[in-house]
């Protein structure tokens, strides 16, 4: 197959080929189990059904209405389904306004447990078989691995959980000694190799197998998105909360002999055996709970923490020390001793195997975790408040949840990329199954683009609040808000927001604020449902086509450059078209992922002469370009534009050449930060996408990228040109200079400036 | 009243100023909204308009005057200036510095096609400046001696960038490659809600009078009569709203138009 530099064609079947050679060019270099359809059926052949969605997703209309097809990843022909399910979602948004539809019987095909669904629920039959549909097989088949695991722990959380009921029914000396057995069981519930790294650990790196999903945090929904270490058992007192890695740890020293009960079990010896080597360690760990924690109780975490912590130390070796002080725990009663005991054997048969599966897994880890460095999200200096969720707090809980990649230096600060998922609650009404479907979607890449997904998120945002019932007792603005928390939250940990869909909630936001407590609630419903039409309605869509109409008076004959995907371009060209415009365009590409693809498609259909060159031939096309024209991701308050990463080199080549650089960008998404450079503000990418080359001989070079411990390989999403480079900004209100953006941004949001 | 304004548009005026002096006084007198929705019956609206529109026909005649009171340090003594054309804002200026006592010089360029830079000199001259007429290529030649340059406008884009005769784009980049601040003196109705991207998107209407376009010859072998100049170069506008930076154009357009 051609490699993609050699472009200087048209771009209709030339693209074609490339991007069918590039899909499968992905797949197979890709190293990780990488869905093999998904993130790179944006970038497969594709892209038609692609570029309908953007389309779609930004007319917010549904294309066509293609009836609902058993779901499985290897039936489907993947794009055409993925445009039918956001079709199918913006449909029943727009048609059956919070009637409950009824439920199809697909929810089988709906994958892991992990994200299993309660069935009634309404409105989402939907979005659920979309899901199952778009979930790749990987992460199918490591969920399925996972799904066995979960239930067992959950099973086992269930009844510490019972037990540590009854437990505090009895006093508060036992119910320490419960707390620990939860702490214990959750503690071994999550990744062995993740409970470690200390006590602050607050961001230990999740793993797939977490389990952590299935922690029957109650009523903690936040805690998915944190890093379950620290979460195993919220909602029981809070002590363990913090200190869960720290609990069993703290456990051991204080407790040489507590509670306990009979003795001969190794596990308890183990304990034991940890607690001089606790004590000799002397670390500064955090005493967050209280100290009756018996021996075995804190025994298997321990056993784990001593792993991971000197890396050396064998479980044998702590078997052998075992023995000891197994004697000393003779203070409970006997049922709940047997009680324990039971639970520690089923805790150490389990914890047995988890070991000798984990042991190098946690070597590996711990070299990886020393590079790691916990900065604070560096967040801009005004952070974009959003009621309790602040932008800033929500980066600072996404990046120290952590991923599988290892951090590269000075982009500690930015949202690590994570091939998988983000955990959450299984069983949970937390998070609604329509938000569960655009956040995967989002995070695959099905949804891409500002608009789409602003247009997306605030659907299922409808289905949220069509499905929401006011609990007792309660006003329906402020339970509404803080059932709203943690979908956001979800969202943004599968992938970090856009700015746009942070100005979209924050309207959201305050539009529910704004709700008299005395409206009945289906009324208050109909008002937040018709106040997100309404801005779609206005901001995006309208907003659109007045931004084209703007343009037909700045370009006429025009060879206009272009970078990427953009349905706002597309727009433009087709508006000048209409007016009898001779326009032709050079679509400028970056082929990680090639959007650019489906812009010369589209551009095609529309007659319009089409040329398709990648980003690097910039200074070659340069000259024969008059106008440069790009759609914005966002606008900063001081004028500049942050868009794809790629559009600031067209900025640059521009102002050298000479060439007006236009910018489209609806006031939706203006913003109220300062940004000069992009790396303050950013999001990391998948930088496996980057790694696959083309041609063969040179193809896997970098394929042991990971392991090279010099080697970082970096793939931002966003950059950001500066306010000089930018000839003119047009948008809905006029053609205007970024000196504007300062003062829209005053006028439009004047009323929610203040909740910044 | 577009009809007035058409009809001045036959005529060989300064387009641009007319245009945006025309509309702004339109946006005015119809800006009094809450006024408006008060007034009983038509007859009252109708006084209501014409109230404004008096108004800003007195804010326009006062214009002048206000940039005067804006500008009053903005000539010192020693100082060499560089002008380009004939602009009854700049003469105002320095007739009134000179009025104060100060003591400066300028050069004027000749402003060709129509010589408007000697109309300039002699107007100086009357008042007691001391001015040399310079040829519109030796700008460049010059520049190095001057210490500030003066400028006029027809219209003020929203960009802050200025349409005026000519050779002001000349000017004005001359100047700014050579580190010389640019002072543009301009009433606030020749604010325009356009920006050019290029001096190639200027539109005919403005470039050349209306009797060559209706004369129908081809408008590619005409002289243009004005030129666009980029906000870069610009380094201040004193208007009757007071010393504005170029960006702030857009700040004031925005308040009046919506």
């Amino acid at each position: 197959m051609a490699p993609p530099d050699t472009p200087k064609r048209r771009g209709r079947k030339r693209s074609k080929r490339r991007a069918a050679s590039s899909g499968a060019r992905h797949t197979s270099l890709s190293e990780e189990p990488r869905p093999a359809t998904l993130p790179s059926s944006p970038a497969g052949g594709k892209k038609g059904p692609g570029a309908l969605l953007k389309k779609a997703g930004n007319k917010g209309q549904a294309n066509t209405v293609v009836p609902q097809q058993n779901c499985t990843i290897d039936t489907m022909p993947q794009k055409e389904n993925k445009l039918d399910n956001l079709c199918n979602l913006l449909e029943n948004i727009i048609l059956q306004h919070g009637r409950e539809a009824p439920t199809p019987g697909q929810k089988p095909a709906k994958v892991d447990g992990a994200t299993a669904l309660p069935p009634p629920r309404a409105g989402t039959q939907n979005a659920v078989p979309s899901t199952s549909g778009g979930l790749p097989a990987s992460l199918h088949s490591a969920l399925e691995a996972g799904k066995d695991l979960s239930k067992e722990e959950l099973e086992r959380e269930r009844k510490a959980r019972k037990e540590a009921k009854k437990a505090r029914k009895k006093g508060p000396g036992k119910e320490n000694v419960e707390e620990r057995k939860e702490t214990q069981n959750s503690g071994q519930g999550s990744a062995p190799a993740t409970t470690v790294k200390g006590s602050p650990v607050k961001g230990a790196p999740t793993t797939p197998v977490k389990g952590a999903p299935t922690t029957p945090v109650k009523g903690a929904p936040t805690t998915p998105v944190k890093g379950a270490p620290t979460t195993p058992v919220k909602g029981a007192p809070t002590t363990p909360v913090k200190g869960a890695p720290t609990t069993p740890v703290k456990g051991a020293p204080t407790t040489p002999v507590k509670g306990a009960a009979a003795p001969a079990i190794p596990v308890k010896g183990a304990a034991a055996a940890a607690t001089p080597v606790k004590g000799a360690v002397a670390k500064p760990v955090k005493v967050a709970a209280a100290k009756s924690a018996t021996a075995g109780a804190a025994v298997p975490s321990s056993i784990l923490v001593v792993d991971l912590r000197y890396g050396k130390e064998s479980s044998e070796q702590a078997g052998v020390e075992v023995a000891k002080p197994a004697g000393q725990d003779s203070t409970a009663g006997k049922s709940k001793a047997d009680l324990r005991r039971e639970r520690r054997e089923k805790q150490e048969a389990q914890r047995q195997a988890k070991l000798a599966l984990k042991e190098q897994q946690e070597e590996q880890k711990k070299q990886k975790d020393k590079q790691v460095v916990m900065e604070k999200a560096k967040a801009s200096s005004k952070a974009k408040a959003t009621g309790e969720g602040t932008r800033k707090a929500r980066v600072r809980r996404a990046s120290s949840r952590g991923s599988s990649e290892r951090k590269v230096p000075l982009l500690g600060h930015l949202p690590q990329y994570s091939p998988n998922p983000p955990p959450h609650q299984v069983n949970s009404d937390s998070i609604h199954p329509a938000v569960l479907t655009v956040g995967l979607k989002m995070k695959y890449g099905v949804v891409e683009g500002a608009t789409a997904r602003v247009i997306s998120m605030l659907a299922a945002l409808k289905l949220f609040i069509s499905d929401y019932r006011t609990p007792e007792s309660c006003d329906l603005s402020r339970d509404m808000a803080d059932k709203l928390k943690p979908n956001v939250d979800f969202l943004h940990a599968c992938r970090p927001h856009a700015i746009a869909m942070d100005n979209a909630i924050r309207s959201v936001k305050h539009k529910i604020n704004s709700i008299d407590p005395l409206t009945p609630e289906a009324q208050a419903k109909d008002e937040l449902r018709g106040a997100i039409d309404e801005f779609v309605g206005e901001n995006i869509i309208l907003a659109s086509s007045t931004i084209a109409t703007h343009a037909t008076t700045l370009i006429h004959d025009d060879v206009l450059l272009t970078f990427g995907y953009s349905a706002l371009v597309c727009d433009v060209v087709e508006a000048v078209v209409k007016e009898g415009g001779k326009v032709s365009v050079v679509v400028a590409d970056y082929p990680h992922p090639p959007s650019g693809a489906a812009m010369v498609q589209r551009l095609d259909r529309l007659g319009v002469p089409t040329y398709y060159r990648l980003v690097t031939d910039l200074s070659h096309i340069m000259s024969k370009v008059t106008k440069v024209v790009v759609e914005a991701e966002a606008v900063m308050m001081n004028g500049a534009v942050q868009a794809m990463c790629g559009t600031a080199c067209l900025a640059l080549a521009a102002a050298t050449h000479h060439k007006p650089f236009i910018v489209l960008c609806q006031t939706y998404k203006f913003c109220n930060i300062d940004l000069t450079d992009s790396l303050v503000m950013n999001e990391l990418g998948d930088a496996n996408s980057m790694v696959s080359c083309p041609s063969q001989e040179h193809q896997g070079v970098l394929a042991d990228w990971r392991d090279t411990q010099n080697l970082n390989v970096v793939r931002l999403v966003y950059d950001v040109t500066p306010a000089g480079l930018v000839t003119v900004l047009v948008t809905e209100q006029n053609v205007l200079p970024t000196s504007a953006v300062p003062v829209i941004i005053h006028r439009k949001y004047a009323d929610i400036l203040g909740q910044d | 009243m577009k009809l007035e304004r058409e009809k001045l548009s036959k005529v060989d005026v300064s387009v641009v100023s007319v245009s945006s002096g025309s509309e702004l006084f339109m946006r005015f007198i119809t800006l009094a909204h809450q006024e408006l929705e008060q007034a009983a019956d038509f007859a009252s609206c109708r006084e209501i308009l014409l109230r404004r529109g008096e108004k800003f026909v007195k804010n326009m005649q006062e214009s002048r005057k206000k940039i005067l009171r804006s500008s009053t340090n903005l000539i010192k003594d020693g100082m060499i200036i560089l002008t380009h054309s004939h602009s009854r804002n700049v003469l105002a200026v320095m007739t009134e510095a000179v009025k104060q006592g100060r003591q400066f010089s300028v050069f004027v360029t000749e402003s060709q096609p129509d010589n408007s830079g000697r109309c300039m000199a002699k107007a100086l001259e009357a008042v007691g400046v001391p001015c040399t007429v310079i040829l519109d290529a030796a700008v460049g030649y010059i520049m190095e001696r001057v210490n500030a340059v003066m400028l006029g406008a027809e219209g003020v884009c929203e960009n802050g960038g200025i349409i005026n005769k000519i050779g002001s784009c000349n000017v004005a980049t001359l100047a700014h490659m050579k580190n010389k601040p640019v002072y543009v003196l301009v009433e606030s109705y020749k604010f325009i809600r356009r920006i050019p991207l290029d001096n190639s998107s200027l539109p005919k209407s403005y470039l050349h009078k209306a009797s060559v376009l209706n004369h129908g010859s081809d408008l590619e072998l005409e002289h243009p009569q004005v030129d666009y100049t980029h906000p870069d170069n610009l380094t201040l506008l004193y208007t009757d709203l007071g010393v504005l930076p170029t960006s702030a154009v857009t700040e004031h357009l925005i308040k009046l138009y919506t």
